[in-house]
């Protein structure tokens, strides 16, 4: 059986992850095992903490296998990961499992902070409420990733909100 | 934008500044998925659409209208890049009218918005170019994701997309080999030094572009105070080498001689020009020459190979150095 992240090599290491009675598997080569991080969970199966959250990253990418091809511009996932460029403002979502790999190795785990063009301005009141029901969504999808991000947002703005309120009075 | 903050910039050693921002239109694809007929179309609606910016005056340049020698000679200027001028067709320049504020249209992105100036001017430049991101952003519609910031061809340029950029003069540090431990430690700190022309080329004047590496999760006002202080520090660094060099009356010597040579040369090839202009412009900075540092960095980019080449398309090699010796010669002439 072909490694399923690299699709060459031969897969010999084996994951398996029960979340809530659902059960997700994924085999890979020792190699994309390592690279990932998961390497020694494998051989140390007892020490469940290690590589946990990349391994829920990747079973989570696998569970609902990625779309190879953007709808939009018809980019394929290997033109993508070979050329290093995307193909439109689609392909941000249609690869999202490959971005989140790729990220962290560009600029770390950050989200954009700064100017935010006029169509994307939320008013402020507006705004709390929208990023909880989001939240949920991503709770509910095991996104947790996009959850934090959201959680911090969440929590800035009702500190800020408070502050300006303090002020006020 | 405030520069209260921001460490002192020894000037001396401070070329130019540049900021570009990288935007896309959401409603086509990328330049590189884009047909001729989208990418005319696009052409046509961002020229329609600059015309009517109030605080600047652009020049519409049709890339299939350009040759490679005038394509060359605006890649010296950094107006536009190699990738851009390899579009073709497909791609087109808006350049103010003193070149301060251009825009390429399909380069990697749909949008590179660019703004450059003498000497060290990031605040000032991006306070420019925002303007004209704003005016460009209420009559299109970006593509730009609230995690990713703006969305971009390369996931290297994420987030704001900004490019900020200082070109920096840097002898003392060339000559004493300690360059690449400054390229090392700034990189740790999300900072890239390169070479004149660009990543994999050498920087054969001792002329370093020092710039931010990335651009997600980073907002523009500390990109711009991030690199203002990394520049402030490696100026201090160039300025503490050179005066390990400075006493010395054969380095002085070596700068004089310089001088002696570019004033009555007879024939100069671009690389010992390189070479000359890195020496005089230090003799400059270091007042051992009354020389304009401004008046020398133009003289550096209208005596590169296509510059010259923009009035004498089909004169030889050794014609073409006769040339660039005959511009020097008037020019330093002129200034003393």
């Amino acid at each position: 059986m072909l490694c399923e992240n690299c699709k060459k090599n031969t897969a010999t290491t084996y994951f398996k992850q029960t979340v809530n009675g659902k059960t997700r598997e994924v085999f890979l080569c020792s190699e994309c095992a390592a690279k990932m991080g998961l390497g020694d969970t494998f051989s140390h199966f007892g020490n469940f903490g290690f590589g946990l959250s990349a391994m829920s990253d990747l079973l989570g990418g696998f569970s609902a296998p990625a779309a190879q091809t953007c709808p939009t511009c018809g980019i394929t996932l290997n033109e993508v990961s070979q050329s290093g460029m995307m193909g439109c403002a689609d392909c941000y979502d249609t690869f999202r499992d490959y971005l989140r790999r790729l990220l962290p190795r560009i600029s770390g785990n950050k989200t954009h902070c700064g100017k935010v063009p006029h169509a994307a301005e939320q008013p402020k009141e507006a705004e709390i409420p929208l990023l909880k029901k989001r939240l949920e969504e991503a709770i509910k999808t095991e996104n947790f990733e996009e959850a934090t991000v959201l959680r911090d947002k969440i929590r800035a703005l009702e500190a800020q909100e408070k502050s300006e309120g303090g002020a006020d009075k | 934008m405030s520069d209260t903050k921001n460490p002192v910039i020894d000037p001396r050693m401070v070329v130019s500044s540049r900021i570009r921002l990288a935007r896309n239109l959401k409603k086509y694809p990328f330049p590189s998925r884009l047909d001729g007929e989208k990418a005319r179309e696009m052409k046509e609606e961002l020229h329609h659409l600059l015309k009517e910016y109030p605080h600047e005056t652009f020049d519409f340049l049709d890339m299939k209208n350009i040759n490679s020698v005038q394509a060359g000679a605006m890649m010296e200027e950094h107006l536009i890049s190699p990738e851009f001028s390899r579009n073709g067709e497909k791609s087109a320049l808006l350049l103010g009218r003193n070149k301060s504020l251009s825009v390429m249209i399909n380069e990697e992105d749909h949008l590179r918005i660019q703004a450059m100036g003498s000497g060290s001017c990031l605040e000032e430049l991006y306070e420019k170019i925002s303007a004209l991101d704003d005016y460009i952003d209420g009559k299109v519609e970006y593509a730009f994701s609230e995690k990713y910031g703006y969305l971009t061809s390369c996931p290297t340029n994420l987030g704001t997309g900004i490019r900020a950029s200082v070109m920096l003069h840097l002898p003392a540090l060339t000559r004493r080999g300690l360059m690449d431990r400054v390229i090392h430690s700034v990189s740790q700190v999300g900072i890239t030094v390169r070479g004149l022309y660009g990543e994999g080329t050498q920087a054969g004047a001792s002329l370093y572009q020092i710039s931010n590496s990335y651009s997600l999760g980073i907002n523009e006002e500390e990109t711009v105070a991030l690199l203002n202080r990394i520049v402030a520090q490696i100026c201090a660094s160039e300025q503490k080498a050179r005066e390990h060099q400075f006493p010395d009356l054969r380095t002085q010597d070596e700068l004089f001689r310089a001088y002696g040579i570019l004033k009555e040369c007879r024939m100069l090839t671009s690389a010992e020009f390189r070479a000359l202009y890195s020496k005089v412009r230090l003799a400059a900075e270091e007042g051992l020459l009354n020389l304009n540092k401004t008046d020398l960095d133009r003289l550096f980019i209208e005596c590169q190979p296509y510059n010259l080449m923009l009035t004498g398309e089909t004169e030889s090699d050794s014609e073409r150095d006769q040339r660039r010796a005959a511009l020097v010669r008037e020019r330093i002439g002129k200034q003393e």
